[in-house]
């Protein structure tokens, strides 16, 4: 009699505290989503076409080119924030006292929003007008003045440059915190031991930092994938194509071209290739997590 | 008086490296947006606005020619009771995966992991599409409901790690005295967990103001919030660079004062540790 009550228990909630609050999120965006890829299989004057849109999809060298640079983009950015992240994290943490004011700088740019960030880029990239150009050419490191946002290859450097230097930061205050959870016992038995302080970092550091490398990364790539803010507020995709992300590509052809059809299509490319990604990726990884 | 010794000024340096790293581009957008036009659109920048043309004029502009404060007023308003709908769901939703057993866990677990990597950008033509339908663009309520859905995978795995550690004897003593299994959530778990209740808010809060994509995509007039409205300063054949910097200004104030008060708060959100 007990346990049928507890079996009462555990199931009727379920419906008000899982299925209902979840059912938000599937009405209000995993129906359109399906929605979409419907829409996908049609024209504008709504004829059934088939795989007409992703035939058109697959032999559009600019969807193409705006993968590759989506995933460099994605590799780079959380890669950098990364290293940089864990460097700036380890480093802080040997400022001592000084830390506490640091640490209470650090958030500053994470609070500034990427359109924001990427308008000021416009004026710092800037070729006559930009601050960066006339320090580098002060200082001797450019002879002449580059046009950051106007070379198709100088443009894809800088929208990266621009989002690691905003928001790697934050991943360092990540970093330091996680660093700061570890007992510093481990600490004195490495140095009872005569370990130097190379071999402390390689054997105490960073094993003990793996788990919030591991989060780091991947919370970091997924959001990287997504990228729309700043490559729109920095360039707008441009110069031509060339710093096009995915999001980008879609925003064009769905909200600025007015091609729905099309652009569900290339949603829905997108969306199967980021799936791929969590389920080879980042699923296990997350398995691995839950199972500590 | 103790010397100071070389470790010190390294110290010092590396303090002083970090900061100025960390501080130089709102120090650049401030220096910009205190000058006129025509002395920001010169090959060699002021590195501070010299006091004799020091103006406010950028900040006049904007706020005369656009309804500033009505977009930022809108993006809070939406952005906090969007907010306060995500977490109410999101912690029901890790409530009941961390505390409840039941068969399909697993596959909840993994659909929520899918849903918060799906780009948000596949969702914006079909949305857009149906809300034109029904009426719905450009509203309020959309934008509230919107932001307010779309935040529930992502801040219920937020959400997961709290849950994980909370203590099962008190959900067993709300139990025992007859809280509902709603009542637990909201009368035992949520007040518990204050201090990552305030952590998530805050990420949420900031994520949804700071977004450009569905603010850009659903709102024009009416409902419309102050990212998108940045965008508009930029002509086309004019960059008024100290309007749009003051403007970059204005709209992060809300943020930064928050980011100022709660700042202990943001990384344990991320990282699903509490606070000592």
């Amino acid at each position: 009699m007990f346990r049928k009550e507890e079996v009462v228990l555990r199931r009727k909630p379920l419906i008000f505290l899982l299925v209902i609050p979840f059912l938000f999120f599937i009405l209000s965006h995993t129906i359109p989503f399906f929605y979409g890829i419907g829409l996908s299989f049609y024209d504008w004057r709504e004829n059934f076409v088939g795989f007409t849109n992703y035939l058109s999809v697959f032999n559009d060298a600019m969807f193409w080119d705006s993968l590759k640079f989506t995933f460099i983009y994605a590799v780079v950015v959380a890669g950098a924030m990364t290293f940089f992240g864990l460097f700036f994290g380890i480093f802080i943490n040997h400022l001592g006292r000084g830390q506490m004011l640091v640490k209470s700088v650090l958030l500053i740019p994470w609070a500034i929003s990427l359109t924001a960030w990427g308008l000021l880029g416009q004026i710092a990239l800037s070729r006559q007008f930009g601050v960066v150009n006339d320090v580098l050419v002060r200082l001797g490191i450019l002879e002449s003045r580059l046009a950051w946002l106007g070379d198709p290859t100088l443009a894809k450097i800088s929208v990266m440059l621009s989002r690691i230097s905003k928001d790697v930061w934050f991943s360092a205050l990540l970093f330091l915190v996680a660093r700061q959870t570890i007992p510093s016992e481990l600490y004195d038995e490495s140095k009872v031991c005569g370990a130097g302080p190379w071999q402390t970092l390689c054997y105490v550091t960073l094993p003990m930092l793996k788990p919030t490398m591991l989060f780091v990364t991947t919370i970091l790539f997924i959001f990287a994938l997504q990228e729309f803010d700043l490559v729109f507020a920095l360039t707008r995709g441009g110069p031509g194509f060339a710093t096009e992300v995915a999001s980008i590509n879609i925003f064009r052809h769905g909200v600025r071209y007015g091609n729905y059809e099309y652009g569900t299509a290339v949603a829905a490319v997108w969306s199967l290739i980021v799936s791929v990604f969590v389920i080879v990726v980042f699923a296990p990884l997350q398995r691995r997590i839950m199972e500590k | 008086m103790k010397r100071l010794k070389s470790g010190d000024v390294l110290r010092l340096l590396g303090i002083i490296v970090v900061v100025s790293l960390a501080f130089v581009p709102i120090y650049w957008m401030l220096n910009v947006s205190l000058l006129p036009e025509t002395e920001v659109i010169r090959t060699s920048p002021h590195y501070y606005p010299p006091p004799g043309i020091l103006t406010l004029e950028a900040y006049k502009e904007i706020l005369t020619e656009y309804s500033v404060f009505t977009y930022i007023l809108n993006s809070i308003i939406i952005c906090f009771l969007a907010t306060v709908v995500t977490l109410l769901l999101s912690f029901s939703i890790a409530y009941s995966i961390a505390k409840h057993d039941f068969k399909l866990k697993k596959y909840v677990y993994y659909g929520i992991i899918w849903l918060l990597a799906l780009p948000w950008v596949v969702y914006v033509l079909p949305i857009f599409k149906i809300v034109s339908g029904l009426g719905l663009l450009d509203t309020h309520i959309l934008m509230i409901m919107l932001y307010g859905f779309s935040g529930i995978p992502l801040f219920s795995w937020f959400a997961l790690p709290f849950m994980h550690t909370f203590p099962n004897e008190l959900i067993d003593a709300g139990r025992l005295d007859g809280c509902s299994e709603w009542g637990v959530v909201w009368r035992i778990v949520m007040p518990s967990l204050k201090n990552a209740l305030i952590a998530l808010f805050i990420l949420r809060f900031v994520w949804a103001y700071n977004d450009l994509l569905y603010s850009l995509s659903f709102t024009f007039h009416r409902a419309k919030m102050i990212m998108p409205a940045l965008l508009e300063f930029p002509g086309l054949y004019e960059m008024p660079y100290a309007k749009m910097a003051a403007g970059g200004l204005l709209a992060m104030l809300p943020i930064l004062l928050i980011v100022v008060i709660f700042q202990k708060y943001v990384v344990s959100g991320l990282t699903g540790r509490t606070l000592k």
